[in-house]
């Protein structure tokens, strides 16, 4: 039986960077913006998925690499710096 | 939540560390939030900082940005998100470590929790850094996730 949708109007007051990343999510799903601003709606009032499940392959992948929470956290930290210096050219251009 | 559940931030880092190591210390620091033992604060440059850093992360371990998302939609389910965050405090070596401390000011935070060597750096007291931060906000400490787990879990 196919599910039953409400329509709900409501308006959305986002800063212009916020739209402008919602649209480019928006279209990288290949969705149109009220279709995938409805999902994003879903999946908030769902009951949220635990971490082993948002995790899947993730931590057996990280067990199978031999690499330590020590050298996680150091490899995390490379990598927020690295998005972090990209964020401020992007910023700067 | 504990009636004297004390409130933390947490960098970036250590939701996405808890993603990828299921039974560290990072996943027991999440554990304590969503048990409601901690009061998680955190804001949307937090979260936005969670959904982008699989771009950087290491390709062995496959994070996607689908996986970032949905880590970011949960912690938003049980942290209380501040807005209009207004910049109090400016990082000498890492201006984009200032949020974390602007987020642990408005929401009178008594913890940071972060791995960041220029974060923990505020909480070394024989550091110039150190000694200036602690005067200015005498109530606010820097952890890693162990020393929090110590703090919530003393020895019996």
């Amino acid at each position: 039986m196919a599910q039953v949708l409400s329509e709900i109007a409501v308006t959305l007051r986002l800063s212009k960077d916020a739209e402008m990343k919602l649209a480019e999510r928006a279209a990288a799903t290949g969705k149109p913006l009220g279709e995938y601003i409805s999902t994003l709606v879903e999946s908030v009032v769902e009951t949220p998925r635990t971490l082993a499940e948002i995790s899947g392959p993730v931590y057996q992948r990280f067990l199978d690499s031999g690499t330590t929470d020590e050298e996680l956290s150091e490899e995390l930290e490379k990598a927020k710096h690295e998005m972090r210096a990209e964020r401020r050219g992007r910023q700067a251009s | 939540m504990t009636p004297a559940a004390p409130k933390v931030v947490y960098d970036c880092n250590i939701f996405v560390q808890s993603l990828i190591n299921l039974n560290g210390p990072a996943a027991r620091c999440l554990a304590k939030a969503k048990d409601g033992h901690v009061m998680l604060v955190a804001s949307a440059y937090v979260l936005a900082e969670v959904r982008e850093i699989h771009l950087k992360t290491p390709a062995k371990y496959g994070i996607t940005a689908e996986q970032t998302d949905e880590l970011a939609r949960v912690i938003a389910s049980y942290a209380t998100i501040m807005t209009d965050v207004p910049p109090v405090y400016r990082h000498a070596y890492d201006e984009d470590d200032s949020h974390y401390i602007d987020l642990a000011v408005k929401a009178d935070a008594q913890f940071i929790v972060s791995r960041d060597r220029h974060l923990l750096m505020l909480a070394d007291p024989s550091r110039k850094e150190g000694q200036d931060f602690q005067a200015r906000f005498p109530r606010m400490r820097i952890l890693d996730p162990v020393q929090l787990l110590r703090e919530l879990e003393p020895a019996r």
